[in-house]
């Protein structure tokens, strides 16, 4: 807990098809892991900006920032909710089953 | 402009201030705001303090982001003048800091912090996580009726919000009526930068969260910050749609208060004036019917505005009332009147033979309140006039409207003139069931689309 | 069953249309996401925490086979295998693209399908009571008067922007199997008035959600023909005085609650006599062409009692079970309606995979006449089953996981998607659905427990009926940890009550464990093992159970 400042990564849902996706270095990614790490409020101001652009380009929907862990072995959101954004379900039907867009 | 401070305080007599005020005799709050709009903040509150109702005005602050400029100005006429401080009990350690050092900063003599009653709170929130459960519930028994309480002994009541705030308080007059009360707003106008230069100018502390993106300050447990681009107040109640606590909520002209009940209809259909020629007036407006674009001959005049030579004129409710419903300086000409929602359209129904529009205005194309209106006006009123949509008229909402008895549509959305222009109109033209009128089809094809012969 | 005629086929291709060009003004940046969200959800299409979610209109509750092969299909197709069914007896799809929604649209009207107004300000998909048609103790079926509805409220011009979303029910039966009185408007088919003809016994104002309240009777008979001029002068004083400026008070419940019931009456009763006698009036004629649509099919004539069906019953003690509880009384001898249960042991409640999906269409042509209910407890439902014909049903139900001897057990738990799927949730609901079916999984137990409703709802949105649940849960977020509170005493039928909060709430490996103690509790303490719960709790009250809760 000595991590005082908060890190934090901008997601949104993909205009398209509604998919989780966080900003990262080249643009919206799936990959929480690869997504840019929010350490400021100048980062948080241009994470935000990037998100209004993506908004604008339809690209995305509904962009926000989200409280997160950055550990070595990746970054982890600290709500629930946004750990069920980031991995899923955590249980049912859609867990189990193959993914329709194998392409 | 509205921030300059000026010294004078209490200025050349305006019309209205002659009148010797009290409760019974108070000018319209529809005309003090007039009377105030553009006029220095200091003035309408010296005019409040001194003549309104002396002794009888409290100013009302959450010791928040913005509230040291209102508190400042108060101190600065009448220091004596009481505060009421409602002491939810789940402010931030911050607030009570900040409050503390404000009264000893502005020399305030007479804040009086107001706590919940006592039994609501234990019946209603024994663990203290009400605000989870019922963030409306939580409001009422910790803000709403404690004020209702301590503003018992009052005639009036300042407070510090804003239009900029929120696009909800975008059309809040400088004055309201509130149920028994005067409800005074004199930073209305204020934009962020003139409450800036205020705080520059009068070096006023700041509140130790506004430095953590806080730009608008309530109970802890119900406030987050906000970012850049979100309303100042986007992190009260956050995810919750809710935006208001309650105690400034008002609907057709009365405020509500959460739990209390039993408004008749008709109380509260006794609409305020509401004269906001600016959130009507778009010059950018074309009309649109059903056999395209035509030019607007018509001339929309604000509720100050002087009225043309000739030509016909479109007025608010309020002017059309005020005119002695057009018998005036508005008679031998063309008139329409525009309605707001909140306009009882009952009102204007002994004139319509007068009028040559009526304007349904839509605030939002989510308020669809004028489509109840128009099928009135057209089925079961007779009129056949122009009706004419105003307001946020979008692309996909028209084919509604047509239906409903609209015949002319104001349209200031690029995207909605471009497709109109284009002939697109993204109707479903098969009718499940009838409206009144009898020129749509094809008749017959429903069931009870068929009349008995 | 409704088929389309000419009118409604082309309205519902048109309506697909429309949709295709706002999705592609959409993508084109003609329209905004602020301007495109209130189409997008008049077409059912909410944005939830993984994906956009796709909500297809079953009206009232009626399917065919070949509509349930080809919502099989399109979970194939489009999504992850898999479709929810609701509390609103539609269809929830969990993962379509935007962009193959139209796709998924058009395929659905090829078997008179559609998603329009399952979301949105808007009047709501029409729900009815699941037996309907073939329930043993109705006075007339609902069903005609549910599509008349259905065509009347579809695109309402007046009525698309309305301060809150509105949702009709309609019964046909006098006991409740459609919670009518948590519904903005119920309506009870029966008769009455001068003539003891047909009408509607109307009620208005009950709903759930963060206020949850029980509808308060608004007329005792509205009659038949009249039907839609009194719901339209309902609709016009809610759409004309309902608040518009707290989201949270906007139903029409909240309208009746403020002004109270008698002021409302008024508003409604001038506005009905101004609407009366005209363009809504039903011709008997057109009544009956609708009615038609829903004739009884041609039953065999047999007698009541099955000898096949009673072999079977005693050979298999698991069989006999399944049909005492997954069965109801027909109106024609020999022949029941069938419940198959979606509450597996360990599943998530309302959940079908296409495979069954497909086996439960079968089913319905060889031994329904074609016919399927969902049912607003989340489970399908075959309205006209022979009773003969139960043991070869049923074998086929083991062998698809669908022979779950349940129904309207503490089990058979309605839950919301929650925190697991759903934008809006607090809590997770599925998990704590699957934890309570495992722990009560016993036949025995739950035989002896008897009839006991459990619903879960992710927050105090209440789409997990919570409130009217003889035992209700309410997942909340404490602090960042999910936490549930537990109502008792709800019950959502002809007694509709909102369950009361019996105390502070329950951390996730506690609430199961409560549950329990609930149970144990009503077992210690019923009067007899036909007392269910739901009489012992209101013989008690809460004391019995808050001191097992919590302690004295």
């Amino acid at each position: 807990m000595a991590n005082t400042s908060k890190t934090r990564v901008l997601t949104a849902n993909r205009l398209g098809d509604g998919r989780v996706v966080y900003l990262g270095d080249n643009g919206w990614t799936s990959d929480l892991d690869l997504a840019r790490l929010v350490l400021t409020e100048a980062d948080a101001e241009t994470a935000e900006a990037a998100g209004l652009i993506g908004v604008a380009e339809r690209e995305i929907v509904e962009p926000y920032l989200i409280d997160v862990e950055a550990e070595s072995d990746g970054v982890q959101p600290l709500r629930l909710r946004e750990r069920i954004r980031a991995e899923g379900p955590t249980t049912g039907n859609s867990r189990v089953a193959p993914q329709p867009e194998a392409a | 402009m509205a921030a300059e401070t000026g010294t004078r305080t209490l200025g050349e007599p305006k019309p209205g201030n002659e009148v010797v005020c009290s409760k019974e005799t108070w000018p319209d709050a529809a005309v003090l705001d007039r009377l105030f709009t553009g006029a220095p903040a200091q003035d309408l509150l010296a005019y409040a303090l001194k003549e309104l109702a002396p002794g009888k005005v409290a100013v009302v602050s959450s010791f928040g982001a913005d509230s040291a400029v209102l508190l400042h100005l108060v101190s600065r006429i009448a220091p004596d003048t009481p505060v009421i401080f409602l002491e939810t009990g789940k402010h931030f350690a911050e607030t009570l800091e900040y409050r503390d050092q404000l009264i000893a900063q502005f020399g305030l003599t007479n804040v009086r912090s107001v706590t919940p009653d006592a039994d609501r709170l234990s019946a209603l929130d024994p663990d203290g996580g009400l605000n989870g459960r019922d963030p409306d519930l939580c409001c009422a028994i910790r803000k709403e009726e404690p004020l209702e309480k301590a503003l018992a002994g009052f005639d009036v009541w300042i407070n510090g919000r804003r239009r900029n705030q929120t696009s909800t308080r975008g059309a809040m007059g400088l004055v309201e009526r509130d149920g028994p009360h005067m409800k005074i707003n004199p930073l209305a106008e204020w934009d962020n930068s003139e409450i800036e230069a205020y705080r520059t100018i009068h070096e006023l502390p700041r509140h130790p969260l506004t430095g953590k993106g806080y730009l608008s300050i309530g109970c802890a447990p119900c406030t987050s910050p906000v970012s850049e681009n979100e309303d100042a107040r986007a992190g009260r109640w956050r995810g919750t749609g809710k935006t208001e606590c309650g105690i400034h909520i008002s609907r057709n002209g009365e405020t509500v208060r959460v739990l209390s009940a039993g408004q008749t209809m008709t109380e509260s259909s006794e609409i305020q004036a509401s004269p906001r020629a600016d959130i009507r007036a778009n010059a950018q407006d074309d009309l649109w019917t059903r056999d395209g674009f035509t030019a607007d001959d018509w001339q929309r005049l604000g509720d100050e505005d002087a009225l043309p030579e000739t030509g016909p004129v479109l007025v608010s409710a309020a002017r059309w009332r005020d005119d002695l419903r057009g018998l005036n300086s508005l008679q031998d000409r063309d008139v329409g009147v525009e309605l707001m929602p909140d306009d009882p359209l009952e009102e204007i129904v002994p004139d319509l033979d007068r009028l040559a529009m009526v304007a349904l205005n839509f605030p939002a194309f989510t308020d669809g309140r004028a489509y109840s209106s128009a099928r009135l006006l057209r089925e079961r009123h007779g009129y056949d006039g122009e009706v004419r949509a105003t307001g946020d008229v979008l692309l996909d909402q028209i084919p509604f409207m047509l239906r409903c008895g609209f015949s002319v549509f104001a349209i200031s959305d690029g995207p909605t003139r471009r497709a109109l222009a284009d002939g697109q109109m993204p109707e479903v033209p098969i009718y499940l069931q009838p409206v009144g009128r009898q020129d749509e089809g094809p008749l017959g094809a429903r069931p009870w689309m068929r009349t008995r012969i | 069953m409704y088929r389309y005629d000419e009118f409604d086929h082309a309205f519902v291709r048109d309506r697909t249309e429309q949709f295709r060009d706002q999705v592609n003004r959409r993508i084109a940046g003609d329209l905004t996401e602020d301007q495109f969200k209130p189409l997008r959800l008049m077409n059912g299409v909410y944005l939830q925490l993984h994906a956009y979610m796709l909500r297809i209109a079953i009206p009232y509750g009626t399917l065919s086979g070949r509509q349930m092969r080809k919502l099989a299909h399109i979970s194939r197709t489009y999504d992850k295998d898999y479709g929810h069914f609701t509390t609103r007896q539609n269809l929830q799809f969990n993962w379509p693209k935007l962009e193959e929604i139209p796709a998924i649209l058009e395929e659905l009207a090829e078997v008179e399908m559609h998603a329009i107004q399952t979301s949105g300000n808007c009047i709501r998909n029409v729900t009815t009571d699941h037996f309907a048609g073939a329930a043993a103790d109705e006075a007339d079926d609902p069903r005609p008067w549910a599509e008349i509805i259905r065509q009347w409220s579809s695109l309402h011009p007046e009525f698309s922007f309305l301060p809150r979303k509105f949702k009709v029910a309609v019964t046909g039966a006098a006991r409740d199997r459609a919670a009518i009185r948590v519904h903005d408007i119920g309506l009870e088919l029966r008769r009455g008035g001068p003539e003891n003809s047909l009408g509607f016994r109307v009620f208005l104002g009950g709903g759930q959600g963060r206020t949850p309240l029980v509808a308060k009777e608004v007329r005792d008979f509205v009659p038949e023909h009249e039907l839609l001029a009194y719901l339209e002068a309902i609709l016009r004083v809610y759409n004309r005085y309902g608040r518009r400026d707290n989201k949270f008070k906007a139903r029409v419940k909240i309208l009746v609650h403020e002004r109270g019931i008698d002021e409302i009456r008024d508003a409604v009763e001038a506005e009905f006599a101004d609407l009366r006698g005209g363009v809504l009036d039903i011709p008997a004629e057109a009544r009956e062409k609708i009615s038609a649509y829903f004739a009884p099919p041609d039953f065999e004539t047999l007698p009541a009692k099955s000898d096949t069906l009673e072999a079977a019953w005693k050979a298999d003690p698991v069989f006999g079970r399944w049909v005492a509880r997954n069965t109801h009384p027909h109106k024609a001898p020999g022949y029941v309606s069938v419940t198959i249960s979606l509450k597996p042991t360990g599943g998530v409640p309302g959940d079908a995979k296409s495979a069954q999906m497909d086996i439960v269409a079968d089913l319905a042509e060889r031994y329904s006449f074609d016919e399927i209910r969902v049912s607003h407890e989340q489970n399908l439902i075959l309205p006209h089953v022979k009773k003969d014909d139960l043991p070869a049903l049923y074998a086929v139900l083991v062998e698809a996981g669908l022979a779950t001897g349940n129904a309207g057990f503490i089990s058979d738990i309605i839950a919301c998607p929650g925190l697991d799927y759903c934008a809006l949730a607090n809590a997770r609901s599925i998990p704590i659905a699957q934890r309570l079916s495992e722990r009560f999984a016993d036949a025995d137990r739950q035989a002896d427990i008897g009839d006991l409703n459990l619903k879960i709802s992710g927050c105090i949105n209440a789409c997990g009926h919570h409130h009217v649940g003889h035992i209700g849960i309410l997942g909340v977020d404490r602090k960042g940890e999910e936490f549930y509170q537990i109502t008792l005493g709800g019950a959502p039928g002809e007694d509709a009550a909102i369950g009361e909060i019996v105390g502070k709430g329950f951390a996730t490996d506690e609430v199961v464990d409560a549950v329990e103690t609930i149970v144990d509790t009503y077992l210690q303490h019923r009067s007899s093992r036909d007392e269910p719960f739901i009489d012992a709790y209101r013989r008690l009250g809460k004391a019995p159970f808050q001191e097992a809760l919590y302690g004295s």
